[in-house]
This record gives structure tokens, C-alpha cells and sequence, in this order.
């Protein structure tokens, strides 16, 4: 167990390296330059020399230097004051992508977090109602709840929670972020496709469960059916949602641009996709470099805790 | 685990602002790197130039300077500045402030998108080229090996630089309050340009202790915190309390400013909705004052409503600016193939085959004022655009067959005399605006019954879209323009030789010696009459663009709520003297 969580520790910064760099070929190739925008266009002189100081004529040692200053091996070297510098946005002059991370990343993530949670209680109520006595009525609803979930855009059920709940009946104020009132529908337009999916996860693994082995042991023991099915089945029909959970929470947290830019969150996945409308290199590059390596270290735990919940894998 | 995602929570400010404005976040408040308009709104607000524009005339008034004079040449500008002038921290507003600004301007390494206007100083631009050459020599030097990249030598190269200023340009401080500015040509319309925000002053301690220079290259590099509340000493109306990336600027009045007594509201504070609805829902719960630029969909309808006397807070105004489509008037395209609008006459065709009546009452449904000229009617005073190519598309396709375009197999295309059909028109549009997409297709209807073309409709994602502008390749794209100062030439400069936003390559000999002309020609009555023969120029014969309309600016405010906006086409908003009618009842939430 020991040895699988260092291997994959020391696999984490490869893997993010990876990522990173088909990231930024990626970026490369889409045209234009970041420091041309849809304003005055200065005079080519100026746009030349401001192209040099950031180094975009030379994609590799514009990526070399950056990796240097992000990964702290410039400072080591004492070529750069401060390690892990993400350098600042191309197309926002006033801010480092530092500062812009650091003033996203903790609202996207409560958001994340919130609506990760909501999602969880909504889900597995959803999920194990319906499995419990399956085609009931309160099955059919519940699945006719998760399709809707699954399948309507949160641009939609964002727009439609502003107009009613915030706009027409006062009860949220109309976007923003400042109070925890401020979250409330963001957090419930984001949980939506999650719990959805979430629901249908442990509907068809508590369905599949609740006819093994195990469990007909423990309904022939005398159990009732919601007995086994918490005691017993839950626990196997959790399984899959666990690891869905890995990705999902790191999708989650590093925000939704939908989302954020219905309710005005100042998120982290709003600034990703205007970073990437923008081509501002080393807004997008420090976006991913977070997204990876949340999204690494959520499936690495998500593994852990599977060799907790599930023995077999202990043993391999 | 809610609790630690509440742990996170950045604590909002709970006291509503007295103004609050829904407009995009600025890219930067550094006042010579501005460039867009809701950077130039704030620096308006934080800043003040020697002379500012009057928000319901656009004329300039004054601003740190109290007076001014102009020699006889018109080259020689004095400029007098009011001993009380002074910045956000007390101290006194020094000419070196403007001095030291504008130098900022005419380095390569600012990279300002507004450099042209101090490019108009005597030797701005001589000093540019030398800083470059000098830079370029430098890094040239360091690669070589031959110089050391230390801080000595960088520092060398600077003071080396600022000698070159002294020397080589027309910019000089007799005393503490005496700017003297001597120019490269007589412009008329200077004043404009000294006030226009990225001439604003710099409070020379702050910036000083932010910039460092870069031993590699030699360059300045400004520490981009230099701009951030707390740090940044402003000498405008109002001065910046809070900046929250994409979220929030906030200001309050500067206790030192000259005039306190013209400074309306308590507090202003400007928040940015990604989603236009929001900001609309968010007007409409009382939540927003103004809402400085309308885009949502749904506009004009609301438009209708305003039109039909049911609503009172949506207001249409005419901007100071032309929404155009653009003919290549290079010979040949990137990709090797012949360019039929090189020949002004096909382009007069085309132009005279579009109803823009139908575009603006049907299409954008903002009903717009139709344009047939570059310049705004009624915004410049003294100047009256001349008439354009009024919509005949009878004598569209006669002008066409002129030109060699005739139908002459009968299969609904017209062919040139070797058969050869007109090459399929792509009409190049950005995707970022739906506005564009519906307008080409139109288009695409229009000169296709009118014409016989084929003609295609070809959206693409602003980069790529900029992409094949700046490239030439395209025949037909979409453009835009809004004017700088009150002059034609904001709009005629664009149509120039070798400028720099000429996307279409239109070079007429005649035309720039008209500009040249009028910038040579100190009577401003004969000045502007003979702008108004190259405008005459360009929207009669030779049409590298098709204007369609004026654009127009889409506010939100309630009248009886909110008073101090300007209406006038140049949109100078003020928001120092904007104010709540209701202020002195409770806020709402």
C-alpha cells in the first residue's frame, strides 16, 4: 500500500508535466498573439519589442524559463526571487498569475466543495430511494429527476434559478460574491449534474448489490430490505461513486465557467476560458498547472481510500 | 467540510456603494497603458490631465492647468499649472509629473497602445528609435558576451536614455508649474490629445519605487502591484479604495483634490458581470445604478418598449463611432488569388447594393442611424461628414458590369470577359458578437439577389479572425471604429497609408496628401473643408469600407434615480459627478 502511494506521488509531477506541456503546444499553435487585442493597435515597433521582452518569439525558451520560475528551479539557482512564480497574466498586466489563482481558487473551491456536498446528499438519497423498491413510483420519479439533471445546461437552470428565486421573489441576491447567501444557487445549479449522476451510480449498484450473495444471506437472516441495503450493500454500491468522486470534485473545484458567469462568480473557470479565449499563455499554463494537479492528487486519494473500503485491493 | 470551504470565504463589503456601475474590469490602472473604455472611464476618474474634456460637450476645460497659450507657429504650447493641484498623498502635482508620463509613452518598453498621441512631441520620435536601437544594441552586446548583464550597466543605459530625452525632445519644465510642449507639426486639435487620460500625470516617488531594470535586457520592468489600492497615488476627483480581479474597483474622493467641492458621490464602485443578464437582473432589484453598456439579446426589445413609451431606464444614444464592413484593397490575396475589389468600382457596387435601413430597423433592431460617410454627423463641431453612396442596387449592377461583371451565360453569376465567374465572396466575421453573423447573412442576401455573386457567410473565433484581418486574407470582414478626439481625422487617420489599423491596405496618393495638406493648414475652417474633399474621397469613389451605421452606446439607468450621466456622442463620463437623487434615503440592499 506504502509503495503504491509513492510510486504514484512521484508519478504526480510527470503526469502534471505532461499535461502542461500538451497544454501549452496547444496554446502555441492557436494564432495570434496574447498582447494583441481587439483595442488600438500600437505601432508594429512597439509590439515587436513588447513581444521579445516576454519572450513569445521563442516558444521553447519562453516554456523553458517559465517551467524554471513555476517549478522553483530558478530560484534555486537564484535566478528568480520567489519559487513557484506563475509570472504575470499576458493580457492583465496589473496582476501575476499568482495573485489571480490565489484570489479564485479559494471561491471556486468552496463553491466546489459545497456543491460537491449538496450533490453527495442529494444523490445517494435519490439513489438509494429508488433502489430500494425499484420501478416504484418513487423510483420513476427519482430517475426522472436524474435525467433532467444529467441532460438540462446549467446555463439553463442557472438562468432559471436567477429569474425566479433571486429576481422575481428577492429571496438571493441577483449574482455577486460576498455572503454566504451570495452561494446558496450557485452551489445548487453546480451540485445538479452531479447528484444526477451520482443518483444513477447508486441506484444500479445498490440495484446489483442488493441481489448478491451477501446481502440474500442477510435478508434470509431476517434483515428488512433498508437494513441490508445500508448495512450491507451501501457500502459495495458506494464504490463507483468513489471513484467518480476523484474527478468530479477536481472538475468541482476548479470551477465551471457556466456557473460563475451566470451567478458573477469571480471564479477560477471563468478566468480559464476568457485565459484561453484571450490566448493569455501564462493564465492558461497556471490554470492547468492547479487543474492537474488537483485533479492528480483527487485520484490518488480516491485510490487510497478504495484500498480502505475495498480489501482486495489491499492485498494485490 | 462546508466549513472548511466557508473557511475560504473572502469577506465581502457589506455598505452599498453610492454609485454602483456594472462595467467589464479593467486590464490595467496604469494610466499610460490604458486602452479600453472602461479603462479609460476609471482614469478619467483617477487621474486628471492638464485639460479635461466637459462630459456634455467633449470640449476641452480646465484640468491641472489653469491656463494655457499657443505660439504663433501653433507648435508651441505653455501650459500653466494651478498651484493647488495635488496628488492623493498631499503632495503638490509638479510639471516633471507630466514630463516624466509622457516619457513613459515613448518607450519601446511600456509598449502603450496609446503612444501615437506623445509621438506627436517634437523628437518623440527620434527618441524612440534611438531607446530601441540602444536596447537592441544592448541585448545584442550581453549575447555576444561583450557586456555584462549587471545592474551597472543596465543603469548605465538608462541614465544614457534619460540624457537622450533631455536632449532630443520637446518637452521642458521652465519651473515647478510652467510645462512647455513643443510639437513636430501645428495640431489642431492638440488640446484633445493632452487630454486624453493616458496623458494623465505619474506620481513620480510611487512608480520609482516600482520599477527596477531588467540587467538581461535593460529594459524597464514596473512591478505590477505598483497599481494596486494602498500603493497608487492618483491626483483625480476620486481615488482607488478596493480592486478585486474581475470582481470590483472601488474609489472614494480624493481629500486633496483641487475642486473637492465637484465631487458628487460618497462612493463608486464598478462591478464586473461576465453575463449581460445578470447585470440586467441585477438593475432591476436595484442592486445596479447604471449599467454602462447593454449587450444582451433581448436589448432591443427593450429598445421597442422605450420607442412605444413603456419603459423609461434603457437609453440608445449615438456613440461617437461606425460600424463598417471592409473590402482588401490589396492586389492579391496571402493565398495567391486575384482580389476583384482592388478596383474601386466593384466596391462602389457592392456598396451601393446594401439596404442599410433594412439592417438596422430588421436585423440589429436597434434601429441605428444609417451611415453612408466614416465621420459621426453632429459630434465634431464644424465639420459635417460630406454625402456617401445612397442604396440604388439598379445602378450597383450597371457600376458592376463597367467593371467587366456581367451574367453572360445566363446561369444567375456574373463572369468577367474570360468566363471566368466572380470568385465566391466570403464575408469574414468574429463569432465573439452575434450582432455580425446576422448582419452578413443579410449581406450575403442582398449582394447576391442585387449582384449575382456567390457569397458565403465565414465566422471565426476572434483570434483567427484578427488573425486573417492582420494578414490579409479575406475579401470582405467586418470592422468598426470609434473616434479619440474631436477631429475627422480620429476617423481619416484610420484610412492612411502604412497605418497601423489600415487592416484593408488602401493606399491612394491623393487621399494621404489631403491629410497631409490639412495638417499643414493652420485656418481650422479651411482645415476641416479640405478633410471633409478626402472623406468625400473615400465615401464616394474609392470605398475600401461600406459604412453601415452608427454604432450606439446602450446604458441602463432610471432617470429620476440617477443623475450626472453625459448623453453626448463622445461618451466623456464623469463619475465624479454622478450622483443618487434618492442618496439621502436609506440605500437599498
Amino acid at each position: 500500500m506504502t509503495r503504491l502511494i509513492l510510486r504514484r506521488l512521484l508519478m504526480a509531477p510527470l503526469l502534471v508535466l505532461a499535461i502542461m506541456t500538451i497544454a501549452f503546444t496547444l496554446t502555441w499553435l492557436v494564432p495570434g498573439s496574447p498582447l494583441d487585442d481587439e483595442g488600438r493597435a500600437p505601432p508594429p515597433e512597439v509590439a515587436a519589442a513588447m513581444e521579445r521582452q516576454y519572450k513569445l518569439d521563442d516558444p521553447l525558451v519562453f516554456y523553458a524559463q517559465y517551467l524554471a520560475r513555476a517549478t522553483g528551479v530558478a530560484w534555486v539557482l537564484g535566478q528568480a526571487e520567489r519559487p513557484f512564480d506563475l509570472g504575470p497574466s499576458l493580457r492583465h498586466p496589473d496582476w501575476t498569475v499568482n495573485e489571480i489563482i490565489a484570489s479564485g481558487l479559494p471561491i471556486s473551491a468552496s463553491l466546489g466543495l459545497l456543491a460537491i456536498e449538496l450533490a453527495l446528499i442529494m444523490g445517494v438519497a435519490v439513489g438509494v430511494v429508488g433502489a430500494l423498491k425499484p420501478h416504484g413510483a418513487m423510483d420513476l420519479l427519482g430517475q426522472l429527476l436524474t435525467v433532467i439533471g444529467i441532460s438540462v445546461p446549467s446555463f439553463v437552470t442557472g438562468a432559471a434559478l436567477l429569474v425566479l428565486l433571486a429576481a422575481k421573489l428577492h429571496w438571493f441576491p441577483v449574482g455577486g460574491w460576498g455572503s454566504w447567501r451570495d452561494a446558496v444557487l450557485p452551489a445548487f445549479a453546480l451540485s445538479l449534474p452531479f447528484a444526477a449522476y451520482i443518483a444513477r451510480l447508486v441506484r444500479f449498484g445498490l440495484i446489483e448489490q442488493m441481489s448478491s450473495d451477501h446481502v440474500r444471506t442477510a435478508l434470509a437472516k431476517g434483515l428488512s430490505r433498508r437494513q441490508a441495503a445500508v448495512r450491507h450493500a451501501l457500502r459495495n454500491a458506494f464504490l463507483p461513486v468513489l471513484s467518480y468522486l476523484g474527478p468530479a470534485m477536481a472538475a468541482a473545484m476548479t470551477g465551471s465557467f457556466v456557473v460563475e458567469k451566470v451567478f458573477a462568480v469571480p471564479g477560477l473557470g471563468r478566468h480559464f476560458v476568457n485565459a484561453v479565449l484571450a490566448k493569455d499563455i501564462t493564465m492558461i499554463l497556471g490554470i492547468v498547472l492547479v487543474y492537474s494537479t488537483i485533479l492528480v492528487l483527487m485520484n490518488l486519494i480516491v485510490d487510497v481510500l478504495y484500498a480502505a473500503v475495498d480489501p482486495r485491493i489491499r492485498t494485490e | 467540510m462546508a466549513f472548511a470551504g466557508f473557511l475560504a470565504w473572502r469577506g465581502g463589503l457589506t455598505e452599498r456603494p453610492e454609485i454602483v456601475v456594472a462595467a467589464a474590469d479593467p486590464f490595467t490602472l496604469d494610466p499610460q497603458k490604458m486602452s479600453w473604455q472602461q479603462e479609460l472611464r476609471l482614469g478619467r476618474a483617477l487621474f486628471e490631465t492638464l485639460v479635461r474634456p466637459d462630459p456634455d460637450t467633449a470640449l476641452p476645460v480646465a484640468g491641472v492647468a489653469e491656463r494655457w497659450e499657443v505660439s504663433e507657429s501653433g507648435k508651441t504650447w505653455t501650459f500653466h499649472l494651478r498651484g493647488n493641484a495635488r496628488w492623493s498623498d498631499g503632495s503638490p502635482v509638479n510639471a516633471e509629473d507630466f514630463r516624466e508620463a509622457w516619457m513613459r509613452l515613448m518607450l519601446p518598453d511600456m509598449a502603450a497602445d496609446y503612444s501615437g498621441f506623445a509621438l506627436e512631441v517634437d523628437g518623440a520620435n527620434e527618441f524612440f528609435a534611438w531607446r530601441q536601437g540602444a536596447l537592441a544594441d544592448y541585448a545584442a552586446a550581453v549575447a555576444s558576451g561583450e557586456l555584462k548583464p549587471s545592474h551597472d550597466n543596465a543603469r548605465r543605459l538608462w541614465d544614457d536614455t534619460r540624457r537622450a530625452f533631455d536632449e532630443r525632445v520637446g518637452l521642458s519644465c521652465p519651473d515647478d508649474r510652467t510645462l512647455v510642449v513643443q510639437l513636430r507639426r501645428p495640431i489642431a486639435y492638440w488640446l484633445d490629445l493632452a487630454g486624453f487620460v493616458t496623458m494623465s500625470p505619474v506620481h513620480r516617488p510611487s512608480l520609482a519605487a516600482a520599477t527596477t531594470i531588467d540587467p538581461a535586457t535593460g529594459a524597464l520592468q514596473v512591478d505590477p502591484l505598483w497599481t494596486k489600492p494602498g500603493r497608487i497615488v492618483s491626483n483625480g476627483p476620486l481615488q482607488l479604495t478596493d480592486w478585486a480581479y474581475q470582481r470590483r474597483v472601488r474609489m472614494e474622493p480624493n481629500p486633496h483634490y483641487w475642486d473637492r467641492a465637484r465631487v458628487l458621490p460618497r462612493s463608486v464602485e464598478t462591478r464586473s458581470y461576465e453575463d449581460n443578464n445578470t447585470a440586467v437582473l441585477a438593475f432591476e432589484s436595484g442592486a445596479i445604478d447604471w449599467i454602462a453598456d447593454v449587450t444582451v439579446d433581448y436589448r432591443a426589445d427593450m429598445a421597442a418598449e422605450v420607442r412605444a413609451g413603456a419603459r423609461t431606464n434603457l437609453h440608445v444614444l449615438p456613440a461617437f463611432g461606425t460600424d463598417y464592413f471592409q473590402f482588401n484593397c490589396r492586389a492579391t490575396l496571402p493565398d495567391g488569388r486575384a482580389n476583384p475589389f482592388v478596383d474601386p468600382r466593384v466596391r462602389r457596387a457592392f456598396a451601393m447594393a446594401v439596404d442599410k435601413r433594412i439592417l438596422v430597423e430588421n436585423i440589429t433592431r436597434m434601429h441605428e442611424r444609417v451611415a453612408d460617410s466614416l465621420t459621426p454627423e453632429g459630434a465634431i463641431p464644424g465639420y459635417e461628414p460630406p454625402p456617401g453612396l445612397a442604396f440604388d442596387p439598379a445602378a450597383a449592377k450597371s457600376l458592376l458590369a463597367e467593371a467587366g461583371w456581367t451574367d453572360r451565360d445566363g446561369d444567375g453569376v456574373v463572369q468577367n470577359e474570360a468566363g471566368e465567374p466572380f470568385q465566391t465572396v466570403d464575408i469574414l466575421f468574429s463569432t465573439s458578437s452575434t450582432r455580425y453573423g446576422a448582419m452578413a447573412l443579410a449581406l450575403r442576401d442582398m449582394w447576391r439577389d442585387a449582384l449575382g455573386v456567390h457569397v458565403e457567410v465565414l465566422g471565426k473565433d476572434t483570434k483567427f479572425f484578427r488573425d486573417d484581418l492582420k494578414r490579409g486574407q479575406f475579401l470582405v470582414a467586418r470592422g468598426g471604429w470609434f473616434g479619440d478626439y474631436g477631429d475627422p481625422a480620429t476617423f481619416l487617420e484610420l484610412l492612411r497609408t502604412g497605418d497601423g489599423n489600415n487592416d484593408r491596405k488602401y493606399s491612394s496618393a491623393v487621399f494621404d496628401a489631403l491629410l497631409d495638406q490639412a495638417a499643414a493648414e493652420t485656418d481650422p475652417a479651411r482645415r476641416l473643408s479640405i478633410l471633409r474633399e478626402a472623406e468625400a474621397l473615400v465615401v464616394q469613389q474609392d470605398l475600401p469600407l461600406l459604412p453601415i451605421c452608427r454604432f450606439v452606446n446602450v446604458f441602463m439607468y432610471e432617470p429620476s434615480r440617477l443623475d450626472g450621466i453625459s448623453t453626448h456622442p463622445r461618451n466623456e463620463q464623469d463619475l465624479a459627478r454622478m450622483s443618487r437623487r434618492d442618496a439621502s434615503e436609506a440605500p437599498a440592499p
